[in-house]
């Protein structure tokens, strides 16, 4: 394959250093697969960039010593093909804005990709950086215990240049600059920064002098840095407000280095004497820089080592390890499937994009037959005609690369901005150098893709017929061949994305159809944090709440209101598992999801209290624990028994929960079926977040900016975040799904779309050609309906073709897609029976089309004109 | 016959990959994928060589006599014969010097200037 990308190359150039050349690219080959994927990806984008800009280079200068008259020629046709194009502007515009759409979307879907998986976290030497975490029960990337963590640190200093631990805290509140926002907060050890490996643009990292209580040292982004403090040269020194406390500035980091991805601002991550001492809480992420020539095997060995010696002098009811894994797998693997799935979508429209060209460019080089006649008679050889058609495609490909470029650089903010998750290396996706040079490659491959063969057929002459002013030779068999064979292929490549497409939007109907067991009209939902420094306290966390809920609950729009943690279909959940009082009976153990919630919840989801009662003013913080559960727990915990006035406990000794009510099954994400789960008054914990949840009585997206008012006037330094009506987060949860789904269908009818035109032009096309035959035919007796089916008959013949071949496709593609799919079975035969007559309904009507206008033909014109 | 100091100034300034194709050499002889390797290492990988622009950088030094096929090979077990061994040559070493030079007062007078203050 190389070898021929050397052609590229003038021959004495590849004569002196084609061999070298083959064996420096084998090598390198060899060492990109060993990388992993993307960096063999990389590999071939960089080998194509690298032949194509230094063959050119490498030819033009050779030209320059030599005044070859081939590029003479060469910029002679492709000053030809600009005049030839401009007499037909409209054929050329729409040329031109197809494969724009084509290179377009291909470089824009490239741009992400590159950000996300190629270009990554630009540190130095970034595939030292690995994950680091424990694993314990057989399971694997659980987080770390702290003292754990810092005898690992210690232990692993042979392998290890240095090795940190981080946690991402819920966000402080910034305050002073406005009004009050959210900061995305790390609290990160000071060996961080030389995992990363970059000196700070502005002042200096954190050290462990930084970690002690009274110092309050933090260092930002650099996007923080020019967002929030205006890029301020003097901005070490300066103090900032985060949840009421003050903090230093003292350094600035580089562009791109926001590790982990999103983080703002880093403090210290500093230890309390309980966390130190307690050996059974795990919350700490970390990772590590190898020693350089150190592998990943060798590094986890010193960790088994080091975790060893930790089990060895704290034994506790489990084993438990730590392991070393590769700190973009770990990132990218998410979303690595997504992004290839969508490029490969891409580059099968850019060929269904390039079939159709291949055809009107064939269609206009048999056309003109008599032109390359006169042209082959006077001395021009084949390899000349071949030339000039090969230029006039590449000033198509050459325009339609520059307007998609510009098409890319429209497109790929509303990519990231539109896609759901969360996107690593979001800040680093853009429209650069790069994405220049695949579309110029891009300009290269498709004139081969679309102009060579017709170029190839086209210039197929036989001067002495078609110099002949009365020549009645239509297209060669060849040439029909190749035409046939060009719709059939994009019929096959668009049937497989419009089968793929109807599976998704099968499986996506069959998941959201599913009932929730909650009302969720009307009803409106924010996030509020309380921070610990001025709430201390459950009894003042408590306190807070019940006022905020009592004051919202005065609002004349506001039909009821409760707080809720978590919300349904907000994609948290909290799994716990407690002691069943052994007076109830086995199973010891109950497991399930716990909600803290306040007395109206119910009446604001509408949710089905089975029996018992729900929670009131009876229930405080002084007066026996109580319990509501569902009808799940009811029913697995419970089974023939009513579970009403029985009692749990969190362990052995702690104090006795008595359940006193049980709901309806209320759903909490379209994937799983409810499970058991225990309800708990606001009155008798504290968390420090909670959600709010209004039932209004008018739209709930009016009351968002009154909500805000309310809470603003009951505590003005604490901003409500994630507002947001429940009916937009239940959409959310299923927002990649829908992303996924909503991509497929765009693409696949685009697609049908460039195949419908594709077909309907041939055909148009082929009746313009055999005009005189259906003149006679009709002369002779046929009836006007026997040509309307002739003329369907044989242009169906392709796209039956076509869709025996999109039928393989597409059960290539289901199976790919199967992840995706919800109880739905990859190759349904009710989806794939109506996506296959649905684009054979679109491919009779635009034969039938072309079939009217022969059926009209005039014979008497026809034959008069002979 | 010693180059004169107008035939080796004549040379100057090197292109940035001439230049380290010249570094890379003079530590000895080396192919191809040894001088790209060579290189990515001293530059922490920001610099990584592909084949057409390498080989069109050393029929660019080989032109202008800054470096020489060397006639030796190692021995054959291991080796790809498709590989060639360079070397620089007088000129070349004497280039290579002179374009030193000429980064080193270009990069004093810079810090005299003070655009670089603040870095080691």
């Amino acid at each position: 394959m190389y070898r021929v990308l050397l052609r590229a190359f003038p021959r004495e150039f590849r004569s002196a250093f084609g061999a070298e050349m083959t064996s420096l690219f084998d090598e390198r080959r060899h060492d990109a697969r060993r990388a992993g994927i993307a960096a063999y990806t990389a590999f071939w984008i960089r080998t194509l960039i690298d032949v194509t800009q230094h063959g050119i280079a490498e030819r033009r200068a050779a030209r320059r010593q030599q005044g070859d008259p081939m590029w003479k020629g060469f910029v002679q046709d492709v000053r030809f093909a600009a005049r030839l194009f401009g007499r037909r502007p409209g054929f050329t515009a729409a040329a031109v804005l197809t494969l724009a759409l084509g290179i377009g979307l291909n470089i824009a879907v490239f741009s992400v990709l590159n950000g996300v998986l190629i270009r990554w976290l630009p540190l130095p030497n970034v595939d030292q950086i690995v994950n680091v975490s424990e694993t314990g029960h057989g399971v694997r990337h659980q987080p770390f215990n702290p003292s754990n963590f810092l005898d690992v640190q210690r232990g692993t200093t042979d392998v290890f240049q240095a090795i940190a631990a981080f946690r991402s805290l819920p966000g402080a509140t910034l305050t002073g600059f406005g009004e009050a926002t959210k900061v995305a907060l790390t609290a990160a050890s000071p060996q961080l920064f030389d995992v990363m490996g970059v000196a700070p643009l502005l002042g200096r990292p954190l050290t462990a002098a930084d970690a002690t209580a009274d110092v309050r040292s933090i260092v930002v982004t650099e996007r923080f840095w020019r967002a929030k403090l205006g890029g301020d040269s003097q901005v070490v020194g300066r103090a900032l407000e985060l949840d009421g406390q003050r903090w230093t500035i003292v350094g600035v980091m580089p562009k791109d280095t926001a590790f982990p991805t999103g983080t703002e601002v880093w403090k210290p991550l500093i230890f309390t004497p309980q966390e130190l001492a307690a050996r059974n809480s795990w919350f700490l992420q970390a990772v590590g820089r190898m020693r350089a020539a150190v592998t990943l095997t060798q590094a986890n060995a010193s960790l088994a080592h080091a975790m060893g010696l930790v089990a060895a002098s704290h034994p506790g009811p489990e084993t438990r390890s730590a392991e070393a894994t590769d700190l973009r797998e770990d990132t990218v693997h998410l979303v690595r499937r997504d992004l290839l799935f969508a490029q490969g979508v891409m580059a099968l429209i850019l060929l269904i994009a390039c079939a159709n060209l291949a055809n009107l460019l064939l269609a206009s080089a048999t056309a003109r037959a008599h032109e390359f006649s006169i042209r082959t008679s006077i001395g021009a050889g084949r390899g000349r005609l071949i030339r000039q058609l090969l230029a006039e495609s590449f000033v198509l490909s050459a325009a339609g690369s520059a307007l998609g470029m510009a098409i890319a650089y429209l497109v790929v903010p509303a990519i990231v901005a539109a896609y759901p998750g969360a996107l690593p290396g979001r800040e680093r996706i853009s429209v650069s150098v790069m994405e220049l040079g695949i579309a110029c490659a891009g300009a290269l491959v498709t004139t081969l893709l679309f102009g060579l063969a017709p170029a190839i057929v086209g210039s197929r002459v036989a001067p002495a017929i078609g110099l002949s002013e009365t020549s009645r030779v239509g297209p060669s068999r060849v040439t029909r061949l190749l035409r046939s064979g060009l719709v059939a292929s994009e019929v096959a490549l668009t049937l497989s994305l419009l089968a793929g497409a109807a599976l998704l939007i099968k499986s996506f109907t069959t998941l959201t159809s599913q009932p929730v067991g909650f009302d969720a009209s009307n009803v409106l939902t924010a996030n509020l944090q309380l921070p610990t420094a001025r709430f201390p306290s459950d009894e003042q966390r408590r306190d807070f709440f019940a006022r905020l809920v009592e004051r919202i609950g005065q609002d004349a729009d506001v039909a009821s209101v409760a707080t809720t943690l978590p919300l349904p279909f907000d994609g948290h959940g909290i799994g716990s598992m407690f002691r069943w009082d052994p007076a109830n009976g086995s199973p010891k153990r109950l497991i399930g999801d716990i909600r803290f919630v306040s007395p109206d919840i119910l009446d604001v989801l509408k949710v089905p209290l089975a029996r018992g009662r729900f929670f009131d003013a009876r229930d405080t913080a002084t007066t026996p624990l109580v319990a509501v559960v569902n009808e799940e727990f009811a029913r697995q915990y419970g089974g023939e028994r009513d579970v009403l006035g029985m009692r749990f406990q969190r362990e052995t000794n702690s104090p006795w929960i008595t359940i006193v009510g049980v709901t309806a099954n209320v759903r909490f994400n379209f994937l799983q079926t409810p499970r058991a789960q225990f309800m708990f008054p606001l009155a008798q914990s504290g968390p420090g977040t909670m959600t709010l949840a209004v039932r209004t009585r008018t739209s709930p997206e009016r009351f968002a900016t009154r909500l805000r008012e309310i809470v603003r006037s009951v505590d003005p330094a604490l901003p409500l975040t994630d507002v947001d009506t429940l009916t937009a987060v239940i959409g959310d949860s299923v927002a990649q799904r829908r992303f996924n789904m909503s991509l497929l269908v765009t693409l696949a009818s685009l697609a049908v779309l460039l195949s419908a035109i594709g077909v309907y032009g041939v055909m148009a096309y082929v009746v313009g050609q055999r005009t005189r035959e259906m003149g006679i035919r009709l002369a002779l007796g046929a009836q006007p309906s026997q040509v309307r089916s002739l003329v369907v008959r044989q242009g169906l013949m392709p796209v039956i073709a076509g869709i025996a071949g999109g039928l393989a496709g597409a059960w290539f593609l289901a199976t790919f897609l199967k992840k995706d799919l919800f109880q739905v079975k990859p190759h349904d035969p009710a989806t794939l029976v109506v996506a296959t007559a649905a684009f054979f309904l679109i491919g009779v009507l635009a034969c039938w089309l072309p079939s009217r206008r022969a059926a009209r033909i005039d014979p008497i014109r026809v034959l008069q004109a002979d | 016959m010693a180059p004169t100091p107008s035939l080796v100034d004549s040379f100057l300034p090197l292109k940035p990959v001439a230049f380290h194709v010249l570094m890379s050499l003079a530590g000895g002889e080396r192919h191809g994928y040894a001088i790209t390797q060579e290189i990515a290492a001293r530059t922490s990988a920001r610099m990584r060589l592909e084949p057409g622009n390498l080989y069109r950088s050393i029929k660019a030094l080989l032109d202008d006599q800054l470096i020489e096929e060397a006639p030796h090979r190692p021995s054959r077990v291991g080796d790809d014969v498709r590989r060639r061994y360079y070397r620089m040559t007088g000129l070349g070493r004497r280039v290579a010097a002179a374009e030193t030079a000429r980064l080193e007062e270009l990069l004093a007078d810079a810090r005299s200037k003070q655009w670089l203050k603040g870095r080691a």
